[in-house]
């Protein structure tokens, strides 16, 4: 990337709740069009920080994976997107996948890197890694200049300036 | 062709809310006369995973065939038909549209009712092939992206009691399986594993979430799963740890429920219904507490049109009839 100005923050998450409760500061931040590229292993919370992100929207009721249905949507429109089944490049599909990613909507993708071809190239990147002790290390990288600012503003709720 | 059974009630059912195609035909809502599922299983193999638009577009080109091949097998005339049932959600809008337009289409063109039905709900009546069970009953609905917990009353009407708060017990298992080399979806190869494991040889949690709740959530089990598994595990004993952990969650919340409610009948459905250690549990639980026990045949655990037809066919008959205004419902509300 780098066509767009860029903007980096990362955090350390002891608990679930930590990464819950961080999904859920960036949610309210969130605008209609934004997309959100969640990145990380298996188990690494990528599903606890969305439900964090859509509860943060104003998104209730029954937030659950949605690995195996591909697509969650949600009113908003928000859309959980999960790429966990897609293996192969989507080139066909890529008109499809424009509804959820290039839309009106708030687009959340987990499993993002197995078709990051079909990503926006205006896009907010959260990679969760697992450090040996368990905690969990979230990098936000914003990729444009309007997620770029969602990114100063949250690190400045969670109390620390965004580095770049 | 020769002539349907004379007499009896005949529902069409169609299904393709995910990677199935199926159309089905069910005598008085109990007697499956033709099941046809086109599975997409082999197709999404060559394609090394799911390609929605792929799906949809296939289930275009398989529906029409499955729905003359319900027909032929049961020996009814499409005149014949007396009801079209059909899975309007939750789904891929694309995927559940090909169903709902064909079904409405069919409907309207044989002046029969329609009627849409959720997809967990149809799940749960495949326990009524050939036969209903008894009413009140818990339902365990488990399977790749369904973990739910029900009751349906005498009525038959539907109050969820609990559901996944993130993974679906199967998409649980299938993603172990997979991290485990065992393929995708790896559910049934990992339970082959268990059998030979020592289930206690590696201790997993189990999460109950309070002590009331009827909620499950199978991400802390499937990460100190895969932790285990990094740190070396012995693969069978792994699986074995892993599904008893998944296993006794499932069976304790669903017998805690029909305890707390008064319920006498436990109904399993979904596809994680086939697996054999969750229904010897649930068997051994349900004698343990005097309740009665369901679970479909194998084949009627997965998704297929034959549940539809029956679900459907239950609801018209208390007046559940829809509009030709019918339409597909992606995240379809469970009630």
């Amino acid at each position: 990337m780098g066509q767009f100005p860029m903007r980096s923050w990362s955090v350390r998450c002891p608990a679930a709740q930590d990464t819950e409760a961080l999904g859920r500061a960036l949610g309210r931040l969130l605008f209609p069009g934004a997309a959100v590229a969640l990145v990380g292993e298996l188990g690494a919370g990528k599903t606890t920080f969305a439900r964090g992100v859509l509860e943060g929207l104003g998104v209730h009721g029954y937030l659950h994976s949605p690995s195996f249905s591909l697509v969650h949507e949600y009113p908003g429109p928000v859309y959980h997107l999960d790429f966990y089944r897609l293996e192969q490049p989507q080139t066909e599909t890529a008109l499809d996948w424009e509804e959820y990613l290039g839309g009106e909507g708030v687009a959340l993708v987990e499993w993002a890197d197995r078709c990051a071809e079909l990503l926006p190239p205006r896009r907010l990147e959260v990679r969760l890694e697992v450090l040996p002790d368990g905690v969990r290390r979230i990098r936000l990288t914003a990729h444009g200049t309007a997620l770029a600012a969602v990114v100063a503003a949250l690190a400045a709720t969670q109390g620390e300036p965004a580095g770049l | 062709m020769p002539e349907g059974p004379t007499g009896a009630h005949l529902t069409l059912g169609i299904e393709t809310s995910c990677d199935e195609t199926a159309a089905a035909v069910v005598a008085d809502g109990q007697r499956v006369l033709a099941d046809v599922v086109a599975s997409q299983a082999e197709l999404f193999r060559r394609f090394g995973g799911v390609v929605p638009e792929i799906a949809s577009r296939h289930h275009l080109e398989l529906l029409l065939p499955a729905v003359t091949a319900a027909l032929e097998r049961s020996g009814v005339r499409l005149e014949a038909v007396d009801a079209v049932a059909v899975t309007q959600g939750p789904g891929l809008v694309g995927a559940l549209l090909v169903g709902v337009c064909t079904a409405k289409t069919l409907a309207w063109a044989l002046d029969v009712p329609l009627v849409g039905v959720h997809h967990v709900l149809a799940h749960i009546y495949a326990n009524f092939l050939p036969e209903a069970p008894a009413l009140p009953a818990v339902c365990l609905v488990v399977s790749g992206g369904h973990t739910d917990l029900v009751v349906l009353d005498a009525a038959e009407r539907l109050t969820v009691l609990g559901r996944t708060r993130d993974d679906a017990a199967g998409e649980a298992f299938d993603k172990l399986a997979r991290e485990m080399g065992l393929g995708y979806p790896g559910g049934a190869a990992l339970e082959r594993l268990a059998r030979g494991g020592d289930p206690a040889a590696v201790p997993l949690p189990r999460a109950w979430l309070g002590q009331d709740s009827a909620d499950f959530s199978f991400s802390g089990l499937k990460t100190a799963a895969l932790t285990a598994l990094r740190r070396g595990a012995p693969s069978a004993d792994l699986a074995a740890g892993f599904q008893a952990a998944a296993v006794e969650v499932l069976v304790e919340k669903t017998v805690r429920a029909a305890r707390r409610l008064g319920v006498g009948q436990v109904l399993l459905a979904g596809g994680v219904s086939a697996n054999g250690a969750l229904r010897e549990a649930m068997a051994r639980a349900a004698a343990r507490e005097g309740l009665g026990l369901s679970f479909p045949p194998v084949r009627l655990c997965t998704d297929n049109a034959a549940m539809v037809a029956c679900a459907g066919y239950r609801r018209l008959e208390r007046g559940e009839r829809a509009g030709w205004d019918l339409n597909a419902v992606a995240d379809l509300e469970l009630t």
